[in-house]
Protein backbone atom coordinates (compact mmCIF):
# COMPACT_ATOMS: atom_id res chain seq x y z
CA UNK A 1 0.00 0.00 0.00
CA UNK A 2 2.98 2.67 0.91
CA UNK A 3 4.95 1.58 -2.24
CA UNK A 4 1.63 2.63 -3.97
CA UNK A 5 1.86 5.97 -2.49
CA UNK A 6 4.99 6.03 -3.06
CA UNK A 7 4.98 5.17 -6.80
CA UNK A 8 1.46 7.94 -7.32
CA UNK A 9 3.64 10.54 -5.62
CA UNK A 10 7.09 10.01 -7.76
CA UNK A 11 4.30 9.89 -10.63
CA UNK A 12 3.18 13.34 -9.40
CA UNK A 13 6.49 14.76 -8.75
CA UNK A 14 7.52 13.83 -12.43
CA UNK A 15 4.98 15.22 -13.56
CA UNK A 16 5.08 18.67 -12.09
CA UNK A 17 9.16 18.68 -13.00
CA UNK A 18 8.48 18.02 -16.25
CA UNK A 19 5.84 20.72 -16.42
CA UNK A 20 8.57 22.89 -14.77
CA UNK A 21 11.54 21.60 -17.21
CA UNK A 22 10.07 22.61 -20.32
CA UNK A 23 9.97 26.14 -21.52
CA UNK A 24 5.96 27.03 -22.02
CA UNK A 25 5.11 27.64 -25.61
CA UNK A 26 3.14 30.12 -26.64
CA UNK A 27 0.34 28.21 -28.77
CA UNK A 28 -1.78 31.25 -29.55
CA UNK A 29 -1.90 34.89 -28.93
CA UNK A 30 -4.44 37.63 -29.66
CA UNK A 31 -3.88 41.19 -28.55
CA UNK A 32 -6.22 43.71 -30.17
CA UNK A 33 -8.27 46.78 -29.17
CA UNK A 34 -11.77 47.08 -29.00
CA UNK A 35 -13.47 49.65 -31.56
CA UNK A 36 -13.52 53.28 -30.91
CA UNK A 37 -11.05 53.46 -27.68
CA UNK A 38 -13.32 51.27 -25.54
CA UNK A 39 -10.30 49.10 -24.60
CA UNK A 40 -8.36 46.62 -25.22
CA UNK A 41 -8.92 42.37 -25.20
CA UNK A 42 -6.56 39.51 -25.21
CA UNK A 43 -6.09 35.74 -25.23
CA UNK A 44 -2.79 34.16 -24.61
CA UNK A 45 -2.95 30.28 -24.64
CA UNK A 46 0.25 28.35 -23.93
CA UNK A 47 1.50 24.80 -23.98
CA UNK A 48 3.80 22.54 -22.36
CA UNK A 49 4.23 19.28 -22.25
CA UNK A 50 1.00 18.60 -23.88
CA UNK A 51 -0.95 20.78 -21.63
CA UNK A 52 -2.29 24.20 -21.96
CA UNK A 53 -2.97 27.37 -19.83
CA UNK A 54 -4.63 30.29 -20.79
CA UNK A 55 -5.56 33.47 -19.93
CA UNK A 56 -8.34 35.86 -21.49
CA UNK A 57 -8.73 38.90 -20.39
CA UNK A 58 -10.96 42.78 -21.41
CA UNK A 59 -9.70 45.53 -19.88
CA UNK A 60 -9.64 49.49 -20.40
CA UNK A 61 -12.03 52.57 -18.40
CA UNK A 62 -13.60 52.13 -15.05
CA UNK A 63 -16.73 54.09 -16.74
CA UNK A 64 -17.06 50.68 -18.91
CA UNK A 65 -18.29 46.93 -18.07
CA UNK A 66 -16.27 44.30 -19.50
CA UNK A 67 -17.24 40.34 -19.44
CA UNK A 68 -15.02 37.40 -20.49
CA UNK A 69 -16.75 34.14 -21.14
CA UNK A 70 -14.34 31.04 -21.63
CA UNK A 71 -15.19 27.54 -23.45
CA UNK A 72 -12.46 25.26 -22.22
CA UNK A 73 -12.64 21.87 -24.13
CA UNK A 74 -10.99 19.55 -22.77
CA UNK A 75 -9.26 15.92 -24.26
CA UNK A 76 -11.97 14.10 -23.52
CA UNK A 77 -14.18 16.11 -24.98
CA UNK A 78 -15.72 17.35 -21.79
CA UNK A 79 -16.73 21.45 -22.44
CA UNK A 80 -16.50 23.75 -19.03
CA UNK A 81 -18.07 27.11 -19.12
CA UNK A 82 -16.83 29.94 -16.66
CA UNK A 83 -18.12 33.32 -17.42
CA UNK A 84 -17.34 36.82 -15.05
CA UNK A 85 -20.46 38.79 -15.92
CA UNK A 86 -20.36 42.68 -16.49
CA UNK A 87 -17.57 44.29 -14.41
CA UNK A 88 -16.54 47.78 -14.02
CA UNK A 89 -13.03 48.45 -15.20
CA UNK A 90 -11.83 44.72 -16.45
CA UNK A 91 -12.46 41.42 -16.39
CA UNK A 92 -10.47 38.14 -16.69
CA UNK A 93 -9.95 34.08 -16.59
CA UNK A 94 -7.21 32.23 -16.12
CA UNK A 95 -6.31 28.49 -16.00
CA UNK A 96 -3.15 26.83 -14.73
CA UNK A 97 -1.94 24.11 -16.95
CA UNK A 98 -4.74 21.59 -17.74
CA UNK A 99 -5.49 19.04 -20.14
CA UNK A 100 -7.03 21.30 -22.56
CA UNK A 101 -7.33 20.94 -26.34
CA UNK A 102 -9.46 23.97 -27.39
CA UNK A 103 -10.41 26.99 -25.69
CA UNK A 104 -12.98 29.63 -26.80
CA UNK A 105 -13.28 33.21 -25.44
CA UNK A 106 -16.25 35.73 -25.96
CA UNK A 107 -15.10 39.04 -25.00
CA UNK A 108 -17.34 42.32 -24.52
CA UNK A 109 -17.67 45.74 -23.32
CA UNK A 110 -20.91 47.72 -22.56
CA UNK A 111 -21.36 51.43 -21.99
CA UNK A 112 -24.37 51.85 -19.84
CA UNK A 113 -26.81 49.66 -21.38
CA UNK A 114 -25.30 49.83 -24.59
CA UNK A 115 -23.12 46.53 -25.49
CA UNK A 116 -19.97 48.63 -27.93
CA UNK A 117 -17.99 45.67 -28.65
CA UNK A 118 -18.14 42.02 -28.61
CA UNK A 119 -16.06 39.28 -30.06
CA UNK A 120 -15.38 35.93 -30.23
CA UNK A 121 -11.69 34.38 -29.98
CA UNK A 122 -10.40 30.60 -30.12
CA UNK A 123 -6.73 29.32 -29.33
CA UNK A 124 -5.38 25.85 -29.41
CA UNK B 1 -27.82 37.73 34.32
CA UNK B 2 -28.04 34.55 31.84
CA UNK B 3 -31.47 36.74 31.27
CA UNK B 4 -29.80 40.10 30.53
CA UNK B 5 -27.10 38.45 28.40
CA UNK B 6 -29.70 36.79 26.03
CA UNK B 7 -31.94 40.19 25.63
CA UNK B 8 -28.94 41.64 25.05
CA UNK B 9 -27.82 38.85 22.36
CA UNK B 10 -31.06 39.00 20.61
CA UNK B 11 -30.57 42.98 20.38
CA UNK B 12 -27.44 42.67 18.61
CA UNK B 13 -28.36 39.86 16.17
CA UNK B 14 -31.54 42.20 15.42
CA UNK B 15 -29.57 45.07 14.83
CA UNK B 16 -27.10 42.97 12.70
CA UNK B 17 -29.74 41.37 10.46
CA UNK B 18 -31.25 45.05 9.88
CA UNK B 19 -27.40 46.33 9.38
CA UNK B 20 -27.44 43.38 6.49
CA UNK B 21 -30.79 44.70 4.63
CA UNK B 22 -29.19 48.15 4.59
CA UNK B 23 -26.29 46.95 2.48
CA UNK B 24 -29.01 45.47 -0.01
CA UNK B 25 -30.13 48.36 -0.92
CA UNK B 26 -28.22 50.04 -3.73
CA UNK B 27 -26.78 53.58 -3.96
CA UNK B 28 -28.19 54.34 -7.34
CA UNK B 29 -31.64 52.89 -7.94
CA UNK B 30 -32.36 52.68 -11.24
CA UNK B 31 -35.37 50.97 -11.61
CA UNK B 32 -38.33 52.42 -13.03
CA UNK B 33 -41.80 51.13 -12.51
CA UNK B 34 -44.31 51.17 -15.57
CA UNK B 35 -47.91 49.81 -16.21
CA UNK B 36 -46.75 47.51 -19.11
CA UNK B 37 -47.33 43.81 -19.04
CA UNK B 38 -45.31 41.43 -20.70
CA UNK B 39 -47.44 38.87 -22.13
CA UNK B 40 -46.30 36.07 -25.30
CA UNK B 41 -47.08 37.46 -28.27
CA UNK B 42 -49.69 36.03 -30.54
CA UNK B 43 -49.64 32.52 -31.25
CA UNK B 44 -49.16 32.98 -35.66
CA UNK B 45 -46.01 34.66 -35.23
CA UNK B 46 -44.95 32.26 -32.43
CA UNK B 47 -45.10 28.98 -34.66
CA UNK B 48 -42.49 30.33 -37.79
CA UNK B 49 -39.25 29.21 -36.33
CA UNK B 50 -37.37 32.04 -38.03
CA UNK B 51 -39.15 34.62 -36.13
CA UNK B 52 -37.91 36.83 -33.38
CA UNK B 53 -40.84 35.42 -31.05
CA UNK B 54 -39.44 32.10 -31.35
CA UNK B 55 -36.34 33.27 -29.71
CA UNK B 56 -37.61 36.36 -27.23
CA UNK B 57 -40.58 36.05 -25.39
CA UNK B 58 -40.03 39.34 -23.18
CA UNK B 59 -41.82 41.37 -25.11
CA UNK B 60 -45.54 42.52 -25.98
CA UNK B 61 -47.01 44.48 -28.69
CA UNK B 62 -48.42 47.74 -28.67
CA UNK B 63 -49.02 51.03 -30.97
CA UNK B 64 -46.85 49.07 -33.50
CA UNK B 65 -43.45 48.99 -31.10
CA UNK B 66 -42.47 45.18 -29.72
CA UNK B 67 -41.74 46.77 -25.89
CA UNK B 68 -39.35 44.51 -24.57
CA UNK B 69 -38.70 44.37 -20.52
CA UNK B 70 -35.31 43.92 -19.90
CA UNK B 71 -33.80 42.71 -15.87
CA UNK B 72 -30.53 42.92 -14.90
CA UNK B 73 -30.43 42.40 -10.81
CA UNK B 74 -26.76 43.09 -10.23
CA UNK B 75 -27.60 47.01 -11.48
CA UNK B 76 -30.75 46.91 -9.87
CA UNK B 77 -32.06 47.72 -13.49
CA UNK B 78 -35.63 47.25 -14.99
CA UNK B 79 -36.81 48.92 -17.73
CA UNK B 80 -38.43 48.79 -20.93
CA UNK B 81 -37.26 49.03 -24.78
CA UNK B 82 -39.33 49.99 -27.25
CA UNK B 83 -38.26 48.57 -30.82
CA UNK B 84 -40.76 49.04 -33.84
CA UNK B 85 -42.53 46.10 -35.07
CA UNK B 86 -41.19 46.17 -38.49
CA UNK B 87 -38.97 43.83 -40.35
CA UNK B 88 -38.24 43.11 -44.05
CA UNK B 89 -40.04 41.08 -46.50
CA UNK B 90 -37.92 37.48 -47.31
CA UNK B 91 -34.63 35.99 -45.35
CA UNK B 92 -34.12 37.16 -41.28
CA UNK B 93 -32.31 39.70 -40.81
CA UNK B 94 -30.75 41.40 -37.31
CA UNK B 95 -33.36 43.26 -35.23
CA UNK B 96 -32.17 45.56 -32.08
CA UNK B 97 -33.54 42.95 -29.83
CA UNK B 98 -30.59 40.67 -31.04
CA UNK B 99 -28.62 43.42 -28.98
CA UNK B 100 -30.38 45.25 -26.10
CA UNK B 101 -31.50 41.40 -24.78
CA UNK B 102 -28.03 40.49 -24.17
CA UNK B 103 -27.84 42.62 -21.51
CA UNK B 104 -30.78 41.18 -19.92
CA UNK B 105 -30.35 38.26 -16.98
CA UNK B 106 -32.49 35.35 -18.45
CA UNK B 107 -32.50 36.47 -22.25
CA UNK B 108 -28.32 37.25 -23.07
CA UNK B 109 -28.05 33.56 -23.72
CA UNK B 110 -31.09 33.28 -25.93
CA UNK B 111 -29.31 36.45 -27.62
CA UNK B 112 -26.35 34.36 -28.27
CA UNK B 113 -28.54 31.31 -29.49
CA UNK B 114 -30.27 33.83 -32.29
CA UNK B 115 -26.79 35.60 -33.49
CA UNK B 116 -25.85 31.51 -33.86
CA UNK B 117 -28.96 30.88 -36.20
CA UNK B 118 -28.06 34.13 -38.16
CA UNK B 119 -24.68 32.50 -38.68
CA UNK B 120 -25.98 29.60 -40.18
CA UNK B 121 -28.95 30.64 -41.84
CA UNK B 122 -27.04 33.26 -43.86
CA UNK B 123 -23.95 30.72 -44.58
CA UNK B 124 -24.03 29.89 -48.03
CA UNK B 125 -23.57 26.61 -49.82
CA UNK B 126 -20.04 25.40 -49.78
CA UNK B 127 -19.07 27.28 -46.73
CA UNK B 128 -17.43 25.17 -43.73
CA UNK B 129 -19.39 24.19 -40.79
CA UNK B 130 -16.46 24.33 -38.46
CA UNK B 131 -16.66 26.42 -35.40
CA UNK B 132 -13.37 27.84 -36.10
CA UNK B 133 -14.19 28.44 -39.96
CA UNK B 134 -16.73 31.02 -39.29
CA UNK B 135 -17.07 33.99 -37.42
CA UNK B 136 -19.67 36.95 -35.62
CA UNK B 137 -18.43 40.20 -36.39
CA UNK B 138 -20.55 42.91 -33.93
CA UNK B 139 -21.01 45.95 -36.28
CA UNK B 140 -23.61 48.09 -34.13
CA UNK B 141 -26.89 49.33 -33.42
CA UNK B 142 -28.71 52.05 -31.42
CA UNK B 143 -31.27 51.35 -28.79
CA UNK B 144 -33.92 53.84 -29.28
CA UNK B 145 -35.15 56.30 -26.87
CA UNK B 146 -39.30 56.41 -26.88
CA UNK B 147 -40.38 58.50 -24.03
CA UNK B 148 -43.77 56.93 -23.62
CA UNK B 149 -42.08 53.60 -22.85
CA UNK B 150 -38.93 53.85 -21.48
CA UNK B 151 -36.10 55.43 -18.92
CA UNK B 152 -33.86 58.11 -18.28
CA UNK B 153 -31.31 55.64 -18.50
CA UNK B 154 -32.16 54.80 -22.39
CA UNK B 155 -32.49 58.72 -22.75
CA UNK B 156 -28.45 58.94 -21.76
CA UNK B 157 -27.16 56.51 -24.50
CA UNK B 158 -28.86 58.27 -27.31
CA UNK B 159 -26.70 61.22 -26.10
CA UNK B 160 -23.66 58.72 -27.06
CA UNK B 161 -25.43 57.10 -30.23
CA UNK B 162 -22.48 55.97 -32.91
CA UNK B 163 -23.03 56.32 -36.43
CA UNK B 164 -19.84 55.52 -37.66
CA UNK B 165 -17.96 51.91 -37.30
CA UNK B 166 -14.97 50.85 -38.56
CA UNK B 167 -13.78 47.06 -38.26
CA UNK B 168 -11.18 44.75 -39.47
CA UNK B 169 -12.01 41.94 -41.24
CA UNK B 170 -9.33 39.57 -40.79
CA UNK B 171 -7.78 38.07 -37.86
CA UNK B 172 -4.57 39.55 -37.16
CA UNK B 173 -2.98 36.85 -34.24
CA UNK B 174 0.59 35.09 -33.18
CA UNK B 175 0.10 30.80 -33.68
CA UNK B 176 2.98 28.62 -32.47
CA UNK B 177 4.96 32.56 -32.15
CA UNK B 178 4.31 33.31 -35.56
CA UNK B 179 2.72 36.14 -36.89
CA UNK B 180 -0.48 34.94 -38.72
CA UNK B 181 -3.60 35.83 -40.99
CA UNK B 182 -6.22 34.00 -40.74
CA UNK B 183 -8.85 34.99 -43.86
CA UNK B 184 -11.85 34.56 -44.62
CA UNK B 185 -13.45 34.13 -47.80
CA UNK B 186 -16.93 35.71 -47.65
CA UNK B 187 -18.25 38.20 -45.28
CA UNK B 188 -21.65 38.49 -44.96
CA UNK B 189 -23.63 42.22 -43.53
CA UNK B 190 -26.98 42.23 -42.41
CA UNK B 191 -28.88 45.35 -42.07
CA UNK B 192 -31.99 46.47 -40.73
CA UNK B 193 -32.86 49.99 -41.10
CA UNK B 194 -36.35 49.65 -39.96
CA UNK B 195 -37.23 51.77 -43.16
CA UNK B 196 -40.62 49.85 -43.22
CA UNK B 197 -41.50 52.00 -40.12
CA UNK B 198 -39.97 55.21 -40.12
CA UNK B 199 -40.31 55.95 -43.94
CA UNK B 200 -37.26 57.75 -43.94
CA UNK B 201 -34.53 58.21 -46.27
CA UNK B 202 -31.66 57.24 -44.19
CA UNK B 203 -29.40 54.54 -45.94
CA UNK B 204 -25.87 52.98 -44.92
CA UNK B 205 -22.64 53.92 -46.52
CA UNK B 206 -20.42 50.88 -46.78
CA UNK B 207 -16.48 51.17 -47.55
CA UNK B 208 -14.07 48.48 -48.29
CA UNK B 209 -10.79 48.92 -47.78
CA UNK B 210 -7.78 46.91 -48.77
CA UNK B 211 -4.61 46.53 -46.73
CA UNK B 212 -1.39 46.15 -48.76
CA UNK B 213 1.80 44.53 -47.78
CA UNK B 214 3.84 47.49 -46.79
CA UNK B 215 0.93 49.03 -45.36
CA UNK B 216 0.39 46.06 -43.16
CA UNK B 217 3.82 45.70 -41.94
CA UNK B 218 3.98 49.53 -40.90
CA UNK B 219 0.53 48.65 -38.44
CA UNK B 220 2.08 46.09 -36.55
CA UNK B 221 4.06 47.30 -33.45
CA UNK B 222 5.73 45.07 -30.63
CA UNK B 223 4.57 45.20 -27.09
CA UNK B 224 5.62 42.98 -24.20
CA UNK B 225 8.12 41.69 -26.89
CA UNK B 226 4.86 40.68 -29.06
CA UNK B 227 3.68 41.51 -32.42
CA UNK B 228 0.45 43.49 -32.04
CA UNK B 229 -1.50 45.56 -35.00
CA UNK B 230 -3.15 48.65 -34.98
CA UNK B 231 -6.40 49.28 -34.46
CA UNK B 232 -8.39 49.73 -37.68
CA UNK B 233 -9.43 53.43 -36.59
CA UNK B 234 -5.69 54.58 -36.09
CA UNK B 235 -4.88 52.67 -39.79
CA UNK B 236 -8.35 54.75 -41.39
CA UNK B 237 -6.90 57.89 -39.54
CA UNK B 238 -3.16 57.64 -41.20
CA UNK B 239 -4.93 57.17 -44.63
CA UNK B 240 -6.74 59.67 -43.93
CA UNK B 241 -3.97 61.99 -42.98
CA UNK B 242 -1.68 60.80 -45.91
CA UNK B 243 0.45 58.94 -44.05
CA UNK B 244 -0.28 55.35 -45.43
CA UNK B 245 -1.44 53.95 -48.68
CA UNK B 246 -4.87 52.06 -48.86
CA UNK B 247 -7.33 50.57 -51.98
CA UNK B 248 -10.87 51.50 -51.85
CA UNK B 249 -12.55 48.50 -53.09
CA UNK B 250 -16.16 49.38 -52.48
CA UNK B 251 -18.39 52.37 -51.38
CA UNK B 252 -21.44 51.94 -52.22
CA UNK B 253 -24.88 53.02 -50.31
CA UNK B 254 -27.56 50.56 -48.88
CA UNK B 255 -31.19 51.72 -48.70
CA UNK B 256 -33.16 48.82 -48.13
CA UNK B 257 -32.61 46.60 -44.95
CA UNK B 258 -31.24 42.39 -45.74
CA UNK B 259 -28.31 40.76 -45.81
CA UNK B 260 -25.34 41.59 -48.26
CA UNK B 261 -22.69 39.43 -49.55
CA UNK B 262 -18.81 39.85 -50.20
CA UNK B 263 -16.36 37.74 -51.60
CA UNK B 264 -12.86 38.27 -51.48
CA UNK B 265 -11.84 34.58 -52.70
CA UNK B 266 -9.85 36.50 -55.39
CA UNK B 267 -7.97 38.54 -52.83
CA UNK B 268 -6.95 36.06 -51.20
CA UNK B 269 -6.21 33.69 -53.89
CA UNK B 270 -3.57 36.39 -55.47
CA UNK B 271 -2.49 37.36 -51.84
CA UNK B 272 -3.25 40.92 -53.00
CA UNK B 273 -4.12 42.30 -49.69
CA UNK B 274 -3.13 41.14 -46.37
CA UNK B 275 -6.21 42.85 -44.12
CA UNK B 276 -9.39 44.11 -45.61
CA UNK B 277 -11.15 47.23 -43.79
CA UNK B 278 -14.83 48.05 -43.50
CA UNK B 279 -16.30 51.16 -42.82
CA UNK B 280 -19.87 51.73 -42.35
CA UNK B 281 -21.76 55.07 -41.67
CA UNK B 282 -25.82 55.90 -40.86
CA UNK B 283 -26.40 58.57 -43.20
CA UNK B 284 -29.63 60.63 -43.40
CA UNK B 285 -31.57 61.96 -40.56
CA UNK B 286 -31.18 60.13 -37.18
CA UNK B 287 -33.48 61.44 -34.39
CA UNK B 288 -33.98 60.06 -30.83
CA UNK B 289 -36.54 57.43 -31.46
CA UNK B 290 -34.36 55.96 -34.48
CA UNK B 291 -32.96 52.64 -34.54
CA UNK B 292 -30.93 50.33 -36.85
CA UNK B 293 -28.80 47.35 -36.21
CA UNK B 294 -25.84 46.38 -38.06
CA UNK B 295 -23.93 42.57 -37.60
CA UNK B 296 -21.51 40.84 -39.94
CA UNK B 297 -20.90 37.08 -40.67
CA UNK B 298 -17.80 35.40 -42.13
CA UNK B 299 -17.20 32.00 -43.65
CA UNK B 300 -14.52 30.01 -45.05
CA UNK B 301 -15.03 28.12 -48.58
CA UNK B 302 -14.78 24.24 -48.55
CA UNK B 303 -16.40 23.35 -51.54
CA UNK B 304 -15.90 25.93 -54.03
CA UNK B 305 -18.73 24.17 -56.69
CA UNK B 306 -20.88 24.24 -53.91
CA UNK B 307 -20.42 27.81 -53.27
CA UNK B 308 -20.36 28.84 -57.12
CA UNK B 309 -23.42 27.11 -57.77
CA UNK B 310 -25.10 29.20 -54.51
CA UNK B 311 -23.68 32.49 -55.77
CA UNK B 312 -24.93 31.95 -59.27
CA UNK B 313 -28.50 31.59 -57.81
CA UNK B 314 -28.07 34.51 -55.01
CA UNK B 315 -25.62 36.46 -57.42
CA UNK B 316 -28.22 40.02 -56.40
CA UNK B 317 -26.98 39.78 -52.80
CA UNK B 318 -23.30 40.09 -53.70
CA UNK B 319 -22.35 43.87 -53.28
CA UNK B 320 -18.09 42.82 -53.78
Amino acid sequence: MKLSKCKKLLAVTSMVALVGSVTAFADTYINENFVDGYGKYMLDVNSSSGMRSCDACAWGSKEYDYNVKLITVYSDGQEVIRETGFTAGSARITSSYEWAEDYQAFMAVRDGIEIRDKVWVSGS
Amino acid sequence: MKKKIYILLIAFLALFIIGCNDNNIPEEKNTQEHNITIENPSADVQNDKDSLSSFYTNFVIQDKYRVYRIIEKSKNMDINIAIPDWQPEGDAVIDTADFVNAIDDEMSDITQKRIDFLKEKLRPNGMSKEWKDSKEIFIGYATPYIKEYTSDIVAETVNKRILIRTKSLWDFLLKDNKETINKYNIFCISINMYEGFYHSSNATRLLLYGVPEETFKDTIKIEDGKSVRESSETILEKYNNGECKLDILTDIELTKSGNYYMDFSEIIANNTYQNIILKIELTGEVTDEYTYAWEGFEYKTVNEQAYQDWKAENVDKFIY
